[in-house]
């Protein structure tokens, strides 16, 4: 156990050094993040400074459900970035040496590259927009709703590094996968990015039970904010998002496993 | 002129061999409409009317604002790619100026992305969705003319962050930063009727109306017909100021490159 804290933070000492080697472009690149992403909320705050509410949702409700969001891939992104450029890794033959240690592959791959701009700039927005908004609404901050916040960010955590490991797997049977990601995880993602209760029943669908993008920030977000999610959904969905989380979690694991055993390198 | 069009149709076709990333911008184009639609259909909450405006004027609009601000991806790092790997000597040493080339190979991107991605992706779209008829044929075509124009004003732009290049290594920050603020006070993501008065005062200073702003007016008719032409003015100025400050640059900038590598 303590080698592998050992190996973890001298892997995080490494691409720490390696992503912050030129200073000026390092700020430059995690403000740039920081500003794109920021200005997804500010596109909404000047919507709704003519419209008042989306769906009876005002600014800080919808500043909440974007925090959720980016927050999550923020701190996602530390552990995920191997597994996002996983393509590379399989094409260039890489997986190879990974496969050849005396690690995890996976241990290696989520210890070995972290995207830091990423998780900076837009870890950094999800703050800002959570201090915002939390001004402006009445959440108590009792112990439970604190515990509850954490465990609802820890599984929206589970249930993307589960979208992102599961496309990996897809890796080593198709090799290409660029465009799977830009459509299920990508794309939805714009959905999640506003109270899904506006959607059609199709894309509410897709949002709960193919790509769970709704536990992630619209559920914990309803249930912090006393707002209704929509008759359609049971009561429990509130509580669901850790459970969703670490059932993914197991069963891509489970997949993860079976795919490794398929691996026939590309040979270059 | 007929290297400009081979460079035109080859960077049409070198777009053409990815089969599945030209099926992927239809979806992703796709997405962003049904997005909008349904966003701005809860925003509306049924009402007919907001600042005077109507839900199909602003359906109409977004539309083709992603549609233009779709095909108009100009690849900011042409420039940087080749100094970065050294080629830019040999770009340099090419009979054909590389602004002349840059332009071209966007034109030919351009017109890949309107033919592939936005007008099947707007079919589609317009098999759900009901839109404003542009107010006359006529009208049509001024509108055509002003889009041009506002792609030269973004077009120029680009030239100008891509010229950056040769004093920074690395212009993807300046482009991210470029493209926020072009998205958000050009109406591409939140129309110029809905902003507030002081932002729209801002913008009808500064070159972000002329980009889709502009054009979409003239199709939906609201500006006079006589004005139009003032407008066009406003749009090639703009253009005509941007392309002397990238010229500049580019005489500067040529003069201090230094190649790493190569």
């Amino acid at each position: 156990m303590r080698d592998t804290i050992d190996i973890f933070t001298a892997y995080a000492k490494t691409s720490i050094k390696a992503w912050f080697q030129y200073r000026l472009d390092a700020f430059l690149k995690s403000l740039s993040v920081f500003i794109r992403e920021s200005s997804n909320a500010v596109a909404v705050y000047l919507t709704l400074y003519t419209f008042k509410s989306i769906h009876g949702w005002n600014i800080s409700e919808m500043l909440f459900l974007f925090s959720l969001l980016f927050i999550s891939y923020g701190i996602l992104v530390i552990f995920a970035t191997g597994l996002r450029e996983f393509e590379s890794v399989v094409k260039s033959g890489d997986l190879d040496r990974f496969l050849l240690r005396p690690r995890g592959v996976l241990f290696q791959i989520i210890c070995a590259n972290s995207d830091w701009f990423a998780a900076l700039g837009q870890g950094g927005a999800g703050i800002v927009m959570f201090i915002f908004a939390t001004r402006n609404t009445d959440i108590h901050w009792t112990f439970i709703n604190v515990i509850y916040l954490i465990f609802a960010v820890l599984g929206g955590i589970a249930i993307q590094f589960s979208v992102f490991l599961l496309i990996a797997c897809l890796n080593i049977y198709i090799v290409h996968t660029e465009n799977i990601r830009e459509i299920f995880y990508w794309n939805l993602r714009k959905f999640a990015c506003y109270p899904i209760n506006v959607f059609s029943g199709v894309i509410q669908f897709i949002l709960v039970f193919i790509v769970p993008f709704a536990f992630v920030n619209y559920f914990p977000t309803c249930h912090l904010l006393h707002k209704q999610a929509g008759s359609q959904f049971p009561a429990a969905v509130y509580y669901l998002t850790p459970v969703v989380g670490i059932i993914l979690l197991m069963l891509t694991y489970l997949f993860w496993r079976i795919s490794l055993k398929h691996y026939s390198s590309t040979g270059s | 002129m007929l290297v400009f069009f081979a460079y035109i149709k080859t960077s049409f076709k070198k777009n053409l061999t990815y089969r599945i990333n030209s099926f992927l911008g239809i979806i992703n184009i796709l997405v962003q409409i049904i997005i909008s639609c349904e966003i701005w259909k809860a925003l509306y909450a049924g009402e007919k009317m907001v600042n005077g405006i109507s839900y199909p004027v602003v359906v109409t609009n977004f539309i083709l604002t992603l549609g233009i601000s779709n095909i108009l991806t100009v690849d900011d790092f042409f420039i940087q790619y080749h100094i970065n790997k050294g080629t830019i000597a040999c770009e340099l040493l090419r009979p054909m100026d590389l602004r002349k080339r840059i332009l071209a190979e966007n034109i030919g991107g351009m017109l890949y992305k309107f033919l592939v991605n936005f007008i099947p992706a707007t079919i589609i779209a317009l098999c759900f969705v009901k839109i404003t008829l542009p107010a006359s044929g006529f009208r049509f075509v001024l509108f055509i003319i002003s889009i041009c124009l506002g792609v030269g004003i973004l077009w120029s732009i680009s030239l100008i962050v891509q010229m950056t290049s040769f004093w920074i290594i690395n212009v993807w920050s300046v482009s991210t930063i470029k493209n926020v603020i072009i998205n958000l006070l050009s109406g591409a993501v939140i129309p110029v009727w809905f902003m507030p008065h002081v932002l729209q005062k801002v913008v009808k200073v500064t070159p972000f109306e002329a980009i889709y702003y502009i054009p979409m007016q003239i199709y939906l008719g609201k500006i006079k017909l006589y004005r139009i032409g003032f407008c066009y003015v406003k749009q090639i100025c703009w253009i005509v100021i941007f392309c002397l400050i990238g010229s500049f640059m580019w005489e500067k900038g040529k003069k201090r490159i230094i190649t790493q590598g190569g």
